[in-house]
């Protein structure tokens, strides 16, 4: 397959390996703040092919994870309205929320169905006219594009029964929530590939300009992310950071316009409420007056019995990158994707999960 | 085997009543909605939807968001969309850096 | 007007017998079966095999086979994963009511060829209706009997150290199959489920060996799930090479697609075979014969270290542990 075989070759792994063995002097602790990382890296093993110097953390990336416990209540509680369909992405219906989950709301006679893309919760809005369409609205900038097509286009069919509960949140804020509660001392960014070709590179600037951490932007096959570790390495030891693209073939410097000229007409940004991090101003997209017919928070209004954490669950500290998952007690002995405690575990993307399914030989 | 069910307690809602069930392992797709973008090649166009391929594998996506994508184009495709046209010729330049880079380093 | 079942079919009447009689003896008849006694007679002798299955696939019909395929091939299959001949199945099938008749003619024909390749009789039937909703469209469960050649002992708990592990073809092209016909999805590729019966490839395996150890087929939860159980139930160490995996270009691309894994995918038509590795050449050398063997590759190896435990050397060298599926990654696959 083009584009995705040529980045996975074994010698062109070992020659970055080693480049980055060399010249890897000190320890240096990356992040990265996508949960398409966190799976790539575990996956593909690049902790095992990097030296010991380089330390990789994850971040806030997984947007199932940082939804906040209130907003999935929300989203569950929207469920068991009389005549709703709740449409989702896959892994938002087996995290557990305070008192239940999507899949027990389903199992108890709720109509809770996984979309693969926003345009077919507008199809199902199509088909039913006489139930009420809402989509679970969560993602980051790579997704908010194509929930904001999703809106446009029930507009201009016509479609009155199609609502969004907008969850979705940006990244530059929470990056820079990070480093402000300096809980983590990082000395590199491993910039999130697909939310870049959105944004493009300007908006983290701020990173090297404010708090002297490198950036670079970095793709998700194997060479990507090892050529992404051996830039930022290489930043570092010369003491420049910058903000760098290490995935030139799908981030441009100004991203995508188009996409943004959409996400700007119809949404607003606002604080949103980041599971693990609390409030994060300036963080969240919320559907703008222009289309308030469409936002299911004006449509609908639930009761929602105080939101709580699960006990001992540690999902808050993974995803600010405080511990890994290793370092949580609930971790493989109780907390499974069986019988998942937090969001962690339960995403493809969180980090939990990923270090459950590929956890390293080494850690045997 | 592996198991696909869960058993959980359950409430009726209308009669308040609790009971133990099984509620089946529907975890929908475990794909990764939200950062996977996958490089597919343009085959078609027709209006603002495309016919794309990968691997022998067709799909139509939007090209809502990449309006300037022409047949023969590679394209990033994310939960149905095509959010970026692949440049080429960085593509090609970053895998030279690679070559240069393995070739440099096994020297040593 | 299509002709459906109707309720009337599975009440035991009238209508009963006239379903039986048209829609399911005139292509599965045999001796057994025509005297439609309430059981079946057969003779055996020896040490017997038995097993079940249900199939609740969704769709029915899909690229490669159908429901009727899959319940043969599986019970079949089932049967000779313990080194046993097949002989005999039982039908079981529930219907929805308004199913169209024409549909369930197709599948019966579907068994009918299923079970003439495979070379064996169904011998025991039974058809149940239910009313519309209470089952979706069909349901078929199939039991088989089968007999153990003397001295052949395949189990799951036989690897021992040193073993080599086979792989009869690609992985993953029934549940892909499968899933492009899932709606929601819109791919569509000209991939084919892989559904085929195993057990001439099993016998002509057995013919060049007798130091085959385990034989397990990788259907739910993929080859990742199959390895597991065999490392547990051996209490043994597995090791692999993911470089050495055999997976179809669309295979791999639409896995892609969809964030998914080909070591978790559901096969029909493919097994694990764990052996002796002084036998290990001529084993594979055999299956390579067979249609249904031609892409079959040594992918691992049985070790003495991490005792009921899968590890998979990536194609990039490091290693990672390869743990069962949990949960349901694609729902009615088989």
């Amino acid at each position: 397959m083009k584009f995705i075989d040529e980045y996975q070759d074994t010698r062109l792994a070992r020659g970055l390996a080693r480049r980055i063995a060399q010249h890897s002097t000190k320890t240096v602790r990356l992040m990265e703040f996508c949960g398409g990382h966190t799976h790539a890296i575990l996956r593909y093993g690049i902790r095992q092919l990097v030296p010991r110097t380089v330390e990789l953390r994850s971040g806030p990336g997984c947007p199932v994870c940082v939804t906040a416990s209130a907003d999935l209540d929300k989203a569950i509680a929207l469920a068991h309205v009389p005549g709703v369909i709740i449409t989702t992405f896959g892994d938002m219906i087996r995290v557990p929320g305070s008192y239940s989950s999507l899949q027990k709301a389903k199992a108890e006679g709720a109509d809770v169905r996984v979309v693969y893309s926003t345009i077919d919760a507008v199809e199902i809005a199509k088909a039913n006219p006489r139930n009420s369409v809402i989509l679970i609205g969560i993602g980051f900038e790579t997704t908010a594009p194509t929930i904001a097509a999703s809106i446009l286009k029930a507009q201009q069919d016509r479609i009155e029964n199609f609502y969004v509960l907008s969850l979705n949140k940006l990244t530059p804020p929470v990056m820079k929530a990070l480093l402000d509660s300096g809980e983590v001392k990082l000395d590199g960014i491993v910039g999130p590939g697909h939310v870049s070709v959105i944004i493009g590179s300007h908006p983290y600037e701020f990173i090297p300009r404010d708090y002297g951490v490198a950036c670079v932007i970095s793709g998700f096959e194997p060479l990507d992310i090892l050529l992404c570790i051996d830039k930022l390495v290489e930043q570092i030891a010369e003491g420049e950071p910058k903000v760098e693209i290490a995935y030139p073939r799908g981030v441009k410097p100004e991203g995508n316009r188009k996409a943004r000229q959409l996400m700007e007409e119809v949404f607003e940004i606002g604080e949103a409420n980041w599971r693990g991090i609390g409030i994060v101003p300036e963080s969240g997209l919320k559907i703008g007056g222009k289309y308030e017919q469409f936002d299911a928070d004006k449509a609908f209004s639930v009761s929602l019995k105080p939101s709580k954490e699960p006990k001992g669950c540690r999902c808050g500290d993974v995803i600010r990158g405080t511990a890994t998952p290793l370092e949580c007690r609930l971790f493989r002995k109780v907390c499974t994707p069986e019988r998942p405690v937090g969001p962690c575990m339960v995403s493809s993307e969180g980090a939990c999960a990923a270090y459950y399914q590929y956890g390293a030989a080494e850690d045997l | 085997m592996c198991p696909s069910f869960t058993v959980e307690t359950v409430k009726n809602r209308s009669t308040g009543q609790e009971s133990r069930v099984c509620i089946k392992g529907e975890f929908g797709l475990k794909y990764r909605a939200v950062c996977l973008a996958i490089p597919v090649k343009v085959v078609s166009i027709d209006g603002d939807e495309a016919e794309t391929e990968i691997g022998g594998v067709r799909r139509r996506v939007s090209i809502a968001f990449t309006p300037e994508a022409k047949v023969g184009d590679y394209v990033l495709l994310h939960t149905g969309y095509a959010i970026t046209v692949v440049d080429e010729a960085e593509a090609e330049e970053t895998l030279k850096l690679l070559e240069e880079i393995a070739s440099l380093s096994e020297v040593h | 007007m299509d002709d459906t079942i109707l309720l009337a079919h599975g009440s035991g009447g009238k209508l009963s017998h006239e379903l039986v009689a048209k829609e399911f003896l005139p292509f599965l008849a045999n001796p057994a079966l025509n005297k439609l006694d309430d059981s079946a007679i057969f003779e055996a002798s020896g040490r017997l095999a038995f097993t079940t299955d249900g199939y609740v696939v969704n769709p029915i019909f899909f690229p490669g086979g159908d429901i009727g395929k899959l319940a043969v091939c599986g019970t079949v299959n089932d049967l000779s994963m313990s080194g046993a001949m097949p002989l005999y199945l039982s039908l079981s099938a529930i219907i929805e009511e308004g199913f169209l008749l024409r549909d369930l003619e197709r599948i019966v024909q579907s068994i009918k060829k299923a079970a003439e390749e495979a070379g064996v009789s169904i011998i025991a039937g039974d058809t149940k209706v239910v009313n519309r909703g209470q089952a979706d469209r069909l349901f078929i469960t199939t039991s088989g009997v089968g007999t153990v050649p003397p001295r052949v002992d395949i189990s799951g708990a036989n690897a021992r150290a040193g073993d080599k592990v086979l792989l009869s073809g690609t992985i993953g092209d029934h549940g892909m199959a499968i899933m492009s016909q899932r709606e929601g999805l819109k791919f569509s590729m000209t991939l084919k489920s892989d559904c085929a019966p195993l057990n001439r490839l099993v016998s002509q395996m057995l013919e060049v060996s007798s130091r085959v150890h385990c034989l397990r087929d990788p259907t739910r939860g993929g080859l990742a799930t199959t390895l597991n159980e065999l490392a547990r139930q051996s209490n043994a160490g597995i090791t692999i090479e993911e470089a050495r995996i055999p997976v179809k270009e669309e295979v791999k691309a639409a896995c892609e697609l969809l964030g998914l894994d080909p070591i978790y995918v559901a096969n029909e038509g493919k097994l694990v075979a764990i052996v002796d590795p002084a036998d290990a050449d001529k084993i594979l050398a055999r299956m390579r014969k067979n249609r249904y063997g031609r892409d079959a590759a040594v992918i691992g190896e049985i070790i003495n270290q991490h005792q009921g435990k899968v590890v998979m050397k990536t194609r990039l060298g490091p290693s990672r542990i390869v743990d069962m599926l949990s949960g349901e990654l694609l729902p009615r696959i088989c």
